[in-house]
């Protein structure tokens, strides 16, 4: 297909879509739009992180009287399935941008699959640890639980955005779903570190 | 070249509003500190007069932002974000980005001066 015979849109599909992604020559809107989202959705953690270490700074001890340490295993390990979710979703951007449609739609539902079933899994647990431990009982418990929350509502917005980009696919593929894919694909890597800083905060109460 | 003095604009119209509103947060806490601080007799300042002259040189660089991003904007008007290629879309999309939060870095500047003008300073908390 010659340059001149494609149709330099975001709606161009089929055999076009991989050349014409081939050939851009810088990063498409969507992916400066990402990057606009991830800045300010950053500052958001970077404050709420700045803010459970003040509290903890201020706070002796920590966490207060009568509230167990947060348990360590099962959020490492649960973060570690959480942070794998990665490599399905560059895979599904990787065979997209090639143009090859049902492997980037199989890698997209396999991280969708382990994703929903990490929220589930952590809304289950959420709702468990609140029927212990009230948010509103002392500054520990609002800290913990407003971090926690924060990154599991992206996790939820995540996975909205997958199901979005599936439902796309699956009438085909397009410039701007390609564009679509990668700027998802940055989100969850956004998220994947964001979980990994905001389990790490909370596990610093066993330090 | 004409591409050039527009990519100038639009990331200049992108981070002038928000630099123009964090010098004016700081430069706000060292006035209050210089006049509400251990050591205020040294400086004798009048906390509403530079706050309001910071506040207010901070809004003329917030507007000269807005008007950067908004001349961007009318220079790409045959530019689609979508559909061209950078770095066009990404100028005319940045732009469109910096109207925006131009409009919100003011709005903070401009409660940050009433809050000033009308709350008693170095009362505590």
């Amino acid at each position: 297909m010659t340059e001149a015979a494609l149709p330099r849109t975001t709606k161009a599909s089929g055999p076009a879509v991989p050349v014409i992604v081939e050939q851009r020559v810088g990063p498409p809107a969507a992916l400066w739009g990402m990057g606009i989202l991830i800045a300010s959705e950053g500052t958001l953690f970077i404050c709420l992180v700045a803010s459970y270490f003040y509290l903890r700074f201020e706070t002796h001890p920590w966490p207060p009287d009568g509230i167990a340490p947060p348990r360590v295993a099962i959020p490492l390990i649960m973060t570690a399935i959480l942070v794998a979710t990665s490599v399905p979703m560059q895979l599904a951007w990787r065979a997209a941008q090639a143009g090859r449609l049902a492997a980037a739609r199989l890698a997209l539902v396999c991280a969708l699959v382990v994703q929903a079933g990490y929220l589930a899994y952590e809304i289950h647990d959420f709702q468990d640890q609140l029927n212990r431990v009230a948010v509103t009982r002392d500054a520990y418990t609002s800290a913990y639980y407003v971090l926690l929350g924060a990154d599991h509502a992206h996790v939820a917005l995540g996975i909205l955005f997958d199901v979005w980009l599936l439902g796309k696919l699956a009438r085909g593929l397009t410039t701007y779903r390609v564009n679509a894919a990668q700027a998802i694909m940055w989100y969850w890597h956004f998220v994947n570190v964001v979980t990994i800083i905001v389990i790490g905060t909370l596990l610093s109460a066993n330090v | 070249m004409r591409l050039r003095r527009l990519a100038i604009l639009q990331w200049a119209g992108l981070f002038g509003g928000g630099i123009a509103w964090a010098c004016a947060h700081v430069f706000g806490y060292a006035i209050q500190n210089a006049e509400c601080g251990a050591n205020r007799a040294a400086w004798s300042m009048s906390n509403d007069a530079w706050e309001a002259s910071l506040l207010g040189v901070s809004m003329f660089f917030v507007l000269v932002a807005e008007a950067a991003a908004i001349a961007v904007l009318r220079g790409t008007a045959s530019t689609t974000y979508d559909d061209d290629d950078p770095p066009a879309s990404r100028i005319r999309f940045l732009a469109i980005a910096a109207a925006v939060s131009n409009v919100i870095f003011f709005a903070i500047i401009v409660f940050d001066l009433l809050g000033t003008l009308f709350n008693v300073a170095c009362r505590g908390s």
